[in-house]
C-alpha cells in the first residue's frame, strides 16, 4: 500500500446471483485509490455501479449482493492495515461510523422519523464510545454548531420532519462526522437539494475537510460539482472504471468517448440556444447480457472493429491520466 | 370553521415547538368520537372487571346455587334476570368480563411478542431463513383455526391454560405475516441504511428503527384482533373446551343458555351483548387508531 493513499481498492468485483443461477457483477474489477486528505469524486450515470463500488467499502451490500473477489486495504487509524473486504462483520461494525462514514442522498429519509435527530446524533456517539449521556449530547452540539445549524440545543430535540432539507442533511454530516472518520463516503450528497444549498453543503464539506483531514470519496452525477470539490475523478460506465485523472487534467485532456459524451450533455448558459442538448445515445448495457468487448462499443461514434471484439484495458496515457479505449488519439 | 382553525393552530404550534409523535396521534385521536367513545366504554369495563372482584364475592355471589330465583326475568332486584341455578345474571356478566379481558389481552399480547420476533426477522434478514419460516407459517393458516385449536386444547387439556397457548399458536402466524410485511414497508428506508453506516448492530437495528416506526400499524392490528381473541375464547368456552362451568365466562354462559333460550331469552341476550360491545369497542378503537396514525387517510 502507498504510503499517501488511505484507501487502495484493488481488483474488486461484486456480484449479484441472477435468476438463472448466472453472476452479473454491477461492480467489475475496479481499482480505486483514495489518498489522504484528498476528495476523489466517481461519476457515472444511473446504474453505473458507483453507489454499489461504494456499498462494497462500506460492506453494506443487500443479500445476496456480495463481494467475490478483490481487496480494499484501509489504514487505521495508528497505521495498521486492514483489507475490509476481508474482516469480519463484528469488526467491520466497529469500523462503520467511526473510521469510516457515509451521508445519503435524500436527507429526507435518511434520519428515522420517530427519533429526535439529537438523539439520533448522539447514538451515534453512544454506540461507538463509552461516555456519559450529558457528554456526548455536548460533543451533538458541538457537531451541531460545526455544520452551521442555527440554534443547535434547540434543535437537538427537533424531529426531522420540522427540519428543512437543507438543515437535515447537515444533521446527517453532523452524525456522519461526530466521530472525526478519517474517511467519508458521500452518495449524491446534494442531489436531492435546490443549488443554493448545495453550494452551501459542498462549502461545508470542504471545510470539515480540512479542519479533520478527512478523505472523501464523493458520488455523482454532477461533473459540475467534481468541478468544484474534487482533486482526483473516476468516471465509472457499466461497472467499470473508463478513466482516471486528476481533475484538471480530465477537464482539460477528456480522452474516453463517455467521458467526452457526459462533458457535451452539460447545458451551458451561455452560447447558442439553437439545437437540442446534446445526449448520449442508447442505453447502459444490462447486467445480464454485458458484452465481453468494449462496454461501451454500442453508443460510441468511434467504435471501430476492434472495439466490438476485445475488452480495452485501463491504460495509462502519460500525466497519471487511465483510460479504458483503445483510440490512441484524441479525436 | 372552527375545526378548520383547530387544525390550523395545531399546525402552527407544531413548526413552533417539540412534538412528540405519541402526542400527534392522541390529538387525532380525540377528535374522533366514535373511537373516543368505545375507549371510555372499554375503561370502563376494565373498570367494572377489576372492581367486580371486590364488590361480589365468587362463592356466594357468582357461582352459589339459589333454587328459589330460578329463571326470574330482569327487574329491579335482578337487573339482567336469573339463570336456572338462581345465579343473577348482571353479576355473573360483570365478573365474566375478568375473563375475556384477559384472555383477549394476554393472548394478543404474548402473540404479538412471537409475531414480532417473527415477522420482523424474516423481513430484516430474508433470503432462505424467511423462505423456511414463512413456509411454516402457511402450512399452519392452512389448517381450519377452529378444528387446530380444539385439537390443542385436547392435547393441552381444557381451561385457561390450555386454550390460550392453543389461541397464540393458532394466531402467531397471522401476526407474523402481517408485522412481516409491516416491517419489509421501513427495512429498505435509508435511515436504516445510515444507522447500519454508523455501525448499529442488526438487533439494535430492528429494536431502535424498525420497530419503532412500525408500532402504529403493529398496534392497530392487535387491537383488531383483541376482538378476535375474545371471539375465539368464548367459542371455546361454548363448545365447553375452555373455561368451564360454573365458571362466568360469556361463552360458557351462552352455552348454558341455548336449551332455555325460547323461555328466558335474556339468559343469551346479555352475555351475548357482552361479547358484541367488547368486541366492537376494540374494533372501533383500532380503526380511530389508524386514522389518527394516518390522518391524510380519512
Amino acid at each position: 500500500m502507498q504510503s499517501d493513499n488511505l484507501i487502495e481498492v484493488r481488483g474488486l468485483r461484486t456480484v449479484l446471483p441472477l435468476k438463472n443461477k448466472e453472476l452479473a457483477a454491477p461492480v467489475d474489477d475496479i481499482d480505486l485509490d483514495i489518498p489522504l486528505r484528498k476528495t476523489v469524486g466517481l461519476v457515472g450515470e444511473s446504474g453505473c455501479g458507483k453507489s454499489m463500488t461504494a456499498r462494497s467499502i462500506m460492506r453494506l451490500l443487500d443479500y445476496p449482493i456480495h463481494i467475490q473477489e478483490g481487496t480494499i486495504a484501509f489504514r487505521r487509524e495508528g497505521g495498521s492495515e486492514i483489507d475490509l473486504a476481508a474482516i469480519s462483520e463484528k469488526e467491520m461494525r466497529g469500523v462503520r461510523g467511526r473510521e469510516i462514514s457515509m451521508i445519503f442522498q435524500e436527507p429526507m429519509t435518511a434520519l428515522n422519523p420517530s427519533i429526535t435527530v439529537g438523539k439520533q446524533v448522539r447514538e451515534a456517539i453512544t454506540l461507538h464510545e463509552n461516555i456519559s449521556r450529558s457528554a456526548a449530547k455536548e460533543r451533538v452540539i458541538k457537531a451541531f454548531y460545526d455544520v452551521g445549524i442555527p440554534e443547535p440545543e434547540q434543535r437537538y430535540h427537533a424531529y426531522p420532519h420540522q427540519l428543512s432539507g437543507g438543515l437535515r442533511q447537515r444533521i446527517c454530516i453532523a452524525m456522519a462526522m461526530v466521530l472525526q472518520p478519517a474517511f467519508l463516503i458521500a452518495d449524491e450528497p446534494t442531489t436531492a437539494l435546490d443549488v443554493t444549498v448545495e453550494a452551501q453543503i459542498l462549502a461545508l464539506m470542504k471545510q470539515l475537510q480540512q479542519d479533520n483531514d478527512m478523505s472523501i470519496l464523493l458520488i455523482t452525477h454532477n461533473l459540475g460539482v467534481v468541478a468544484d470539490i474534487c482533486d482526483e475523478v473516476n468516471v465509472m460506465y457499466a461497472g467499470q472504471i473508463v478513466e482516471h485523472a486528476e481533475k484538471a487534467e480530465l477537464f482539460r485532456r477528456t480522452l474516453h468517448p463517455y467521458t467526452r459524451g457526459l462533458m457535451k450533455a452539460i447545458p451551458r448558459v451561455r452560447g447558442s440556444m439553437e439545437g437540442e442538448l446534446y445526449t448520449i445515445q442508447g442505453t447502459v448495457p444490462s447486467l445480464s447480457q454485458m458484452p465481453t468487448a468494449c462496454r461501451f462499443c454500442a453508443r460510441c461514434p468511434y467504435a471501430q472493429e476492434q472495439c466490438r471484439n476485445e475488452m480495452p484495458s485501463l491504460r495509462d496515457v502519460g500525466n497519471g491520466h487511465l483510460v479504458r479505449c483503445f483510440r490512441e488519439v484524441e479525436p | 370553521m372552527t375545526k378548520h382553525r383547530h387544525k390550523r393552530q395545531d399546525r402552527l404550534g407544531e413548526m413552533a415547538g417539540r412534538t412528540n409523535p405519541v402526542a400527534d396521534v392522541w390529538r387525532n385521536f380525540r377528535h374522533h368520537p366514535v373511537s373516543m367513545a368505545a375507549m371510555i366504554v372499554l375503561v370502563a369495563m376494565i373498570i367494572m372487571a377489576i372492581a367486580a372482584g371486590f364488590i361480589w364475592d365468587y362463592e356466594t355471589d357468582v357461582v352459589a346455587i339459589h333454587a328459589a330465583d330460578r329463571l326470574q326475568p330482569p327487574s329491579a332486584a335482578h337487573w339482567f334476570g336469573t339463570d336456572d341455578f338462581g345465579r343473577d345474571v348482571f353479576i355473573r356478566v360483570m365478573y365474566g368480563a375478568r375473563y375475556s379481558l384477559f384472555i383477549g389481552i394476554v393472548t394478543s399480547a404474548v402473540s404479538m411478542v412471537f409475531g414480532i420476533v417473527i415477522g420482523a426477522s424474516c423481513a430484516y434478514f430474508g433470503g432462505a431463513y424467511d423462505a423456511v419460516i414463512m413456509r411454516i407459517m402457511d402450512a399452519i393458516v392452512c389448517i381450519p383455526s377452529m378444528l387446530l385449536m380444539l385439537a390443542l386444547v385436547a392435547v393441552l387439556g381444557k381451561g385457561m391454560k390450555g386454550m390460550i397457548i392453543a389461541m397464540t399458536f393458532v394466531s402467531v402466524p397471522g401476526y407474523a405475516r402481517i408485522i412481516r410485511s409491516i416491517v419489509l414497508g421501513v427495512v429498505h428506508q435509508e435511515y436504516i441504511e445510515a444507522a447500519l453506516a454508523s455501525g448499529t448492530s442488526h438487533v439494535e437495528i430492528i429494536r431502535r428503527h424498525i420497530l419503532p416506526n412500525c408500532f402504529g400499524p403493529i398496534l392497530v392490528d392487535v387491537l383488531m384482533s383483541v376482538s378476535g381473541c375474545i371471539m375465539s375464547a368464548s367459542s371455546l368456552s361454548f363448545l365447553s373446551m375452555g373455561i368451564q362451568v360454573p365458571a362466568p365466562e360469556w361463552g360458557a354462559m351462552l352455552s348454558g343458555a341455548t336449551k332455555l333460550m325460547q323461555l328466558s331469552p335474556h339468559l343469551a341476550i346479555f352475555p351475548g351483548l357482552a361479547i358484541l360491545l367488547t368486541s366492537l369497542c376494540f374494533n372501533l378503537i383500532g380503526d380511530g387508531l389508524t386514522d389518527a396514525l394516518d390522518p391524510k387517510s380519512r
